[in-house]
């Protein structure tokens, strides 16, 4: 190796450093990476399609969930009424309870969510005493087994809605929030592009349109 | 069909967006309760597509950032985030609680077997 050859590892000097910046800094690739950032309105709209996402996800194992327990739940029923355990009909008779899946909107109804929680926590312990009841006793502990697991699902679906509406609504607000005031802002621009010279005033008239769309959806739906 | 949902499925149907996103935000429309705040969600989101969409073909691509509009968004990320880690913890709570259901159901369902071979 000559005394000009860098050993491997060793630290560059100064110059090269700082011609390697410069490279850097003037390179296509650097300059597209700036040009590439985001804007507001893309990360706006990147994060609610995510959301959007995330919701399909949590609602579609939700649903798949909720049906197979309410399978379970219509064998154990069949089961224990070909042995002629009492109270099976009033289990069978209530198909509704048994199916019962995802519900849109059902977060709205007058139960609280911290109230449901409550209760949904409570018979994760019922269920467990169910269970091992019915594994110690047999027959003699399906009665009650029964009853208890069609309670819990009842009380699970409930919290289940209650927890996917409380989180659209919390996302909702912001989300309008967001979208209003860049909207607004938008506007704002346009005008003054007007002003300018830079812009007609047709365009300025459509997306003042789409604004006063907007303003007069969420304002009919009880927003902003 | 009550007013409100003929209402805002005519403005759907009147709004100037792909072919594909009309029929997404219909089903919307058609399907859900109204009320609820994802249907909310998703026609604000058409309405900004729409206008982002005017301001494309106007060329008008250069609109500068405004602290009042990145507080906003800064907000909405961190709520929605926060949101989201609670819906996670909420739905642990319903799987496992189905899960239990689910095995309750078939040792029931065993039991009852049992029993009925005895």
């Amino acid at each position: 190796m000559s005394k000009f050859e860098r050993p491997p590892g060793k630290a560059k000097n100064k110059a090269e450093n700082a011609a390697e910046k410069r490279a850097r800094k003037k390179s296509p690739e650097s300059r597209s990476k700036k040009e590439k950032e985001p804007s507001v309105r893309e990360v706006g709209r990147d994060r609610i399609d995510r959301i959007g996402s995330f919701f399909g996800r949590m609602k579609e194992g939700f649903k798949n969930k909720a049906g197979r327990a309410g399978e379970a739940i219509s064998k154990a029923a069949g089961r224990a009424k070909d042995i002629g355990i009492a109270g099976m009909e009033t289990v069978m008779g209530a198909p509704e309870a048994i199916g019962r899946g995802v519900e849109f909107g059902v977060g709205a109804l007058a139960m609280t969510y911290e109230k449901s929680k409550d209760m949904v926590v409570g018979v994760k312990d019922k269920l467990i005493e169910a269970k091992n009841s019915v594994i110690a006793r047999g027959k003699g502990a399906i009665e009650k087994g029964m009853q208890t697991v069609v309670d819990a699902k009842n009380a699970t679906i409930e919290f289940g809605n209650r927890a996917l509406y409380r989180a659209s609504e919390r996302i909702s607000r912001p989300f309008l929030n967001f979208q209003n005031r860049r909207l607004e802002h938008t506007v704002r621009y346009v005008n003054e592009r007007v002003d300018r010279g830079k812009a007609n005033k047709s365009e300025l008239a459509e997306v003042k349109r789409l604004l006063q769309r907007l303003l007069a959806h969420l304002e009919g739906m009880g927003d902003l | 069909m009550d007013e409100k949902r003929a209402k805002i499925k005519k403005y759907v149907e009147d709004a100037d967006i792909p072919a594909e996103l009309k029929a997404k935000e219909l089903e919307i429309v058609n399907d859900m309760d109204l009320s609820i705040p994802e249907v909310k969600i998703a026609l604000t989101k058409l309405i900004g597509d729409e206008f982002d969409k005017t301001l494309d073909a106007a060329g008008i691509n250069d609109v500068p950032n405004d602290p009042e509009v990145e507080k906003s968004l800064k907000e909405f990320e961190s709520e929605s985030e926060a949101a989201e880690k609670d819906l996670e913890s909420d739905m642990k709570i319903v799987d496992e609680n189905l899960k239990d259901i689910s095995e309750t159901s078939e040792e029931i369902q065993k039991a009852a077997l049992k029993a009925g071979l005895d």
